[in-house]
This record gives structure tokens, C-alpha cells and sequence, in this order.
């Protein structure tokens, strides 16, 4: 991508006024190959003085860091971060991302930016260490472990057997240990089953989110863009108004509680799919249990609130969603 | 020349689930094929429940407070800020 043709895309989007605050991310392929790029963008916003606030967010495998660019992340590290892409030990990273864990500073990340975290993704190939992967993120020190099942084809009822077993070694990990919890996979709060409306469109595309592509070409988000997606795919959606919600319904998920937290991806939905609405029954059937096992890890954590008051209520609470849940 | 070798392993207990949970998510293993959607078997004003979870709900999903779980790059989606 050109400078110019940065510059253009973002005072574009920035001329949007439904919008405050806005949310830059340098994403690749490996966006850090373009360092130099991705400084001058960042120099030249900081330079203007801009009504509308933003954060500047780079998406990396954390490869490629040399010391003159750690010097100047740690220079700016209040103005901008660095999210690194980390799936687990060594050798997870290795067999999911071409052997390269070693060339990863890990202690950088972790003293640069202690709050932001890392994007774990759980491919086929690791999912049957996906528990032993957390753990050993958790006692990096990471405060935020945002992980998902990665979207890919091959995925089978073996597959959802073992992501049931991972996520109960990993809840009661944390109950038995009494470590804080900080992995995505187990924070979905339970009572998401009372909200009477959801949205049928799970994430902000199209919307609160625009992928700008290297030649200034605009999509919904990076799963429609070509390095997502073939072209032809979104041929078909390209006139589509993602503003509109109906666009996105779907009948049996419509009468679904879980709607509102269903991690559904409309991109991916149309790649495996063939239409936005259509998901992938896999994803659907993982996430129904990954729900399941966060509202018994709730019960289990309950077990130890030291009021008893506090403490009869809670499971109360969460004995009443368990028993009400059902499956149609 | 003393050699040592230390082996931490990470015991974790295993924990009884739920029996209802437990059984739903048989049913769902033992499901081929086929979305499952999830409903609620007794009406949400017939539960004793200590809290107004229905009010509750309507203002954090108005922001999204609910998502945050989808597979995007982190941070990208900004209906998701109050989650994230």
C-alpha cells in the first residue's frame, strides 16, 4: 500500500460522522514487512490534530521485530500496540506457524503492552493440547487470552468430542488452581440467554468495521478481502447492505438464546457456506457446548465465594439457567 | 558432576459437571448434523432468579457487551470496545 493511498482511506472513513472514536489496524499477511510504512502512517496522525480520537493496533506474528523498531514501539507504546498472534508453546506455534516461535521476543510483548494480551487460534492440529496451550499462556503472565477455533475446513465430530474434553480440563484448571481467568474461551457470561432481541448479524462488518486493501479498495472486514477470501466469492455479497440486518437472518438461529453471543462469522459463513446467513452446524455445535461449559464452570467457581449468601444465590442463579436450557 | 533434572506437571482435579449440562452436551456430540438451536424451557417469569437479568440484558447488548467471542483480529470490532 502507498502512503497516499493510506492517507486518502483513512481521512475518508474519519469524514464518516456516525463514528467518535476510530480504531486503526495495520494487518497483513504480516503487516510489520511494511514498518516503515506503518511509522510513517502513525507519525503523520499523530502530527494533525484531529477532532476525532483513534488508536493505532498492529496484528502480528512478532517475527520480524528488530531493535530499532522495539526502540519505537516502546518509544510510542502508549499510542500504539502491537497484538500478537500466539497459539501456545513452542512447539504449537511451530506446528501451526512455520516453526518460527523461536524468533519470537516474548518478554517484549509482555513488558511493552502487560494489558494487551494474544489472539490464540486453535487449529485441527492443536486442538488436542487447546488446555495445556492456555495454561501455559496464563502462567506467561499474558492478561488477556482472546482464542477461537480457527475457521478452516476438516473439522469433524472427533474434533467436537476433544473441544468438549479441552475446555473441561481447562475449567477445572482454573477452579482447582484458583487462577484468575483470563482466556476468552470461558468468559461467556450465562445469562447472554435472557436478551429478548439480538441483532442477526454477530460482529460490527460492513459497519463499525472497513477493510482497506493494499490497492484502496474498501470490504466489509479482512475475512471479505482477498487475502480472506477469492474474489469471486464476494462477487455475490458485494451489493449487499450490511447495514441491513435482515440481510443476515436466519430462521432456526432466530429462535436461538444464544444469539447474542453466537461467535458466527458471516465471512466465514459464506466461504464454507456459500451465504451469509448459513452457518457452519460444526461451529454452531462447538459453540453451544463451549456455552455449556462456561455456565458449569460458573457453577464450580461458585463453590468458593466466601459469603454464603452471595454464595447460595449465585448458584442458585446459575442451577435455574442450567435447568431451563434446552435444545430443539 | 551432579546432574538434576526438575519435572513440574500441573495437577489439576477433575470435577463432577452438572448433570443437565452434562447431558446436553451428550445430545449435542451425538447430533450428526444440523444447527441446534437453544431454547429455554420454562418462561423466564416463572424462574426465581434474584436478579432482573431481562433489564440487565437489554442495556449491555445494546453495546455489544455480549460478543467479543468471534473469531476477528483483536480489537477490530468496534461493537465489541465495552467487551473488549
Amino acid at each position: 500500500m502507498s502512503f497516499a493511498t493510506a492517507q486518502q482511506a483513512i481521512m475518508e472513513e474519519m469524514k464518516d460522522n456516525r463514528f467518535r472514536v476510530y480504531n486503526i489496524e495495520f494487518m497483513g499477511g504480516e503487516p510489520l514487512l511494511e514498518f516503515p510504512l506503518v511509522r510513517q502512517i502513525s507519525e503523520w496522525l499523530w502530527s494533525l490534530n484531529l477532532e476525532q480520537r483513534f488508536t493505532l493496533f498492529v496484528i502480528s506474528n512478532g517475527t520480524l521485530l528488530t531493535d530499532e523498531m522495539k526502540e519505537w514501539f516502546i518509544l510510542h507504546q502508549k499510542q500504539i500496540s502491537i497484538g500478537l498472534s500466539l497459539d501456545g508453546d513452542a512447539e504449537t506455534q511451530n506446528m501451526n506457524r512455520s516453526g518460527s516461535s523461536q524468533a519470537i521476543d516474548l518478554n517484549f510483548f509482555l513488558k511493552t503492552w502487560p494489558h494487551e494480551g494474544v489472539k490464540m487460534t486453535v487449529s485441527k492440529q492443536s486442538l488436542p493440547r487447546l488446555a495445556s496451550n492456555v495454561i501455559y499462556l496464563e502462567t506467561l503472565g499474558f492478561k488477556r487470552i482472546q482464542a477461537n477455533l480457527a475457521y478452516m475446513d476438516g473439522w469433524d465430530d472427533e474434533d467436537l468430542a476433544r473441544w468438549n474434553d479441552e475446555l473441561e480440563k481447562l475449567a477445572d484448571y482454573y477452579v482447582s488452581s484458583g487462577q484468575e481467568c483470563h482466556c476468552s474461551l470461558l468468559d461467556i457470561k450465562p445469562d447472554c440467554i435472557f436478551v429478548e432481541q439480538a441483532k442477526n448479524k454477530r460482529c460490527g462488518c460492513g459497519h463499525f468495521i472497513v477493510c482497506v486493501d493494499t490497492d484502496g479498495k474498501r470490504y466489509p472486514c479482512q475475512m471479505f478481502a482477498p487475502i480472506s477470501m477469492e474474489p469471486a466469492v464476494f462477487e455475490k455479497v458485494k451489493d449487499v447492505d450490511f447495514d441491513n440486518d435482515l440481510a443476515f437472518f436466519n430462521e432456526k438461529c432466530n429462535k436461538c438464546v444464544l444469539k447474542v453471543s453466537c461467535p458466527a462469522c458471516c465471512g466465514n459463513n459464506l466461504m464454507h457456506k456459500g451465504a451469509l446467513n448459513e452457518i457452519d452446524d460444526f461451529y454452531c455445535r462447538a459453540f453451544i457446548i463451549q456455552y455449556l461449559r462456561n455456565v458449569d464452570y460458573q457453577l464450580k467457581k461458585a463453590e468458593g465465594i466466601k459469603d454464603e449468601t452471595e454464595r447460595r444465590t449465585v448458584i442458585s442463579d446459575l442451577r435455574q439457567m442450567a435447568n431451563a436450557i434446552t435444545i430443539y | 558432576m551432579t546432574m538434576t533434572t526438575t519435572r513440574t506437571r500441573t495437577r489439576t482435579r477433575r470435577i463432577r459437571m452438572n448433570k443437565n449440562l452434562e447431558s446436553h452436551i451428550n445430545h449435542i456430540l451425538n447430533r450428526k448434523n444440523g444447527l441446534c438451536p437453544v431454547g429455554l424451557a420454562s418462561p423466564v417469569e416463572e424462574m426465581k432468579l434474584s436478579k432482573d437479568y431481562r433489564s440487565i440484558a437489554k442495556e449491555i447488548s445494546d453495546c455489544g457487551g455480549y460478543s467479543g467471542h468471534c473469531g476477528c483480529l483483536n480489537n477490530a470490532c468496534m461493537m465489541c470496545t465495552a467487551f473488549h
